[in-house]
């Protein structure tokens, strides 16, 4: 069986034995974070900074879960832990796959990219707030999740559906592969 | 000649959340129309106790009819109140479809988190798709 | 339109709410300089949802006008709850000594998996019915308690107290 085939049917089989929530009140607990933060602190760039900060914790929390409840054990490469990342991670606990494209030839950097999300159900951004960056917490997951794997990323959004885009995209670019905080 | 001329949306006080006119209208008009057939609305319901009524019927019929236009009235259970100033010939059968499907756009602009609650809705996309459904709506055929 | 006329997006795991939800915990923690503020800002953050997911539920379950408090905490303690967290709650109850009513649950997804300490993390979702008491017209305070099931066991379950105005 290929190797996506396979992740697909552990998600499948991993998000079974889940508990479960109906996407709704994720969607608008985060969008209650969002904008009580809007509100708290001075500035954008804050937001996204507390947002991305938000996310990093959890991605080093999911992570572990994730790997607890498939079994998976992966080493430090790239490639398959961005599938992992997207045909599980994003499956379970987002319930979309996104899509990895524009692999560079070393296979250290890759654009996922997603449309719709229950992240972000319902909003529209308004003109007051161009520069808010909704989905700063997912870059933030990624890169959380990835350290703990023993990779450290730099996490880009390079478009943005709530302002205008088809898709959101989020550049994903390996800085270095430290030791693993799981030992095998 | 457009079939739909104004949409209305307004809160539970009377404020007013959406107001759009279309075609070649006179709005200041249309939005007197509207102030006067939010009254009519307003004793409607309070006639609650009127067995011909079903208390959980959110679409009221019409408000008010002119020679030229019609008014429709609709209340959803968190008494926000849509209203379409319509041409005198179009269906009951279109406005109710219509109301509600602005009905649902309006829970959308409402469950973006930053709109705030009880202010003038500015959505983008609002004013795009009750555009749409305005200009959906034909003008009935005449017989001759 | 699609997503208010009616849920197309697939359920997702129970612990990404859980993570999310910790992490506003963890923020309005290290911004609170008291329990007390910290339980305010929880709360206040459930009303702002309240107050909007009201509209949601109402269109979706087509409901019509309630014009009773208490058919009003029927609807949210069925219809809402089982469309927010899955299920209904575990009951409603109404106190004819002060004409105050209970909602029941005993274990509520804010509580699961969270190890919080002195705050109970339900406050949350007391703001989420205050906040559509409020939109619906009502202006009960609600109070959020953790109580004894019966006299004979040590089992508890969460309270949230509305009580008469």
């Amino acid at each position: 069986m290929s190797r996506e085939r396979n992740l697909a049917k552990i998600a499948e089989s991993t998000f079974s034995k889940l508990d479960k929530v109906h996407s709704e009140i994720f969607t608008m607990t985060y969008g209650a974070i969002v904008t009580t933060l809007v509100e708290d602190l001075d500035n954008v760039d804050e937001v996204n900074a507390q947002l991305d900060k938000m996310g990093h914790n959890i991605g080093e929390r999911l992570v572990d879960e994730l790997l607890a409840k498939t079994g998976l054990n992966p080493q430090p490469d790239m490639r398959y832990v961005m599938e992992i990342v997207t045909r599980v991670g994003f499956r379970i606990y987002l319930g979309i796959t996104p899509t990895l494209s524009n692999w560079n030839a070393d296979s250290t950097t890759v654009t996922l990219s997603f449309r719709d999300s229950a992240l972000s159900d319902w909003v529209e951004l308004p003109h007051t707030l161009d520069d808010l960056s909704y989905f700063q917490l997912v870059c933030g997951v990624i890169r959380g999740a990835l350290e703990m794997l023993g990779m450290k990323v730099k996490c880009t959004i390079t478009a943005d559906k709530l302002k205008g885009a088809q898709t959101t995209d989020i550049l994903v670019e390996l800085q270095e592969v430290m030791q693993a905080k799981f030992y095998n | 000649m457009s079939a739909i001329f104004a949409v209305a949306l307004v809160g539970p006080k009377n404020s007013p959340l959406f107001f759009q006119t279309f075609g070649d209208v006179v709005v200041l008009n249309l939005q007197f129309v509207v102030h006067a057939a939010l009254d009519v609305l307003d004793e409607k319901i309070q006639d609650e106790n009127r067995e011909d009524r079903r208390k959980d019927d959110n679409f009221l019929g019409l408000l008010q009819t002119t020679d030229r236009f019609k008014v429709w009235g609709y209340i959803s259970s968190t008494f926000h109140k849509i209203l379409i100033v319509a041409a005198e010939s179009v269906h009951q059968a279109d406005i109710k479809v219509m109301m509600t499907k602005i009905h649902a756009l309006y829970v959308d602009a409402y469950s973006n988190p930053f709109h705030p609650i009880g202010r003038p809705i500015h959505a983008a996309t609002m004013t795009k798709e009750v555009e749409a459904l305005a200009t959906a709506v034909v003008l009935p055929m005449r017989a001759v | 339109m699609e997503k208010t006329l009616k849920k197309g997006r697939p359920d997702i795991a129970m612990s990404s709410f859980s993570f999310l939800f910790a992490e506003m915990l963890n923020y309005f923690h290290s911004r609170a300089s008291s329990s007390d503020e910290l339980e305010g800002r929880l709360q206040a953050a459930g009303e702002r949802l309240g107050l909007k997911v009201l509209e949601l539920m109402t269109y979706r379950e087509k409901a019509n006008r309630k014009d009773t408090l208490e058919s009003f905490l029927s609807f949210i303690s069925n219809n809402v709850w089982r469309m927010l967290f899955g299920r209904p709650a575990d009951g409603l109850q109404r106190i004819p000594a002060d004409n105050s009513y209970m909602i029941l649950e005993s274990v509520p997804i804010t509580n699961r998996y969270i190890e919080a300490g002195q705050l109970n993390p339900a406050t949350f979702i007391t703001g989420i019915i205050i906040g559509m008491l409020r939109a619906a017209g009502f202006n009960n305070p609600v109070e959020t308690h953790v109580w004894k099931k019966d006299e004979s066991t040590n089992e508890t379950t969460n309270v949230y107290l509305v009580k008469s105005k």
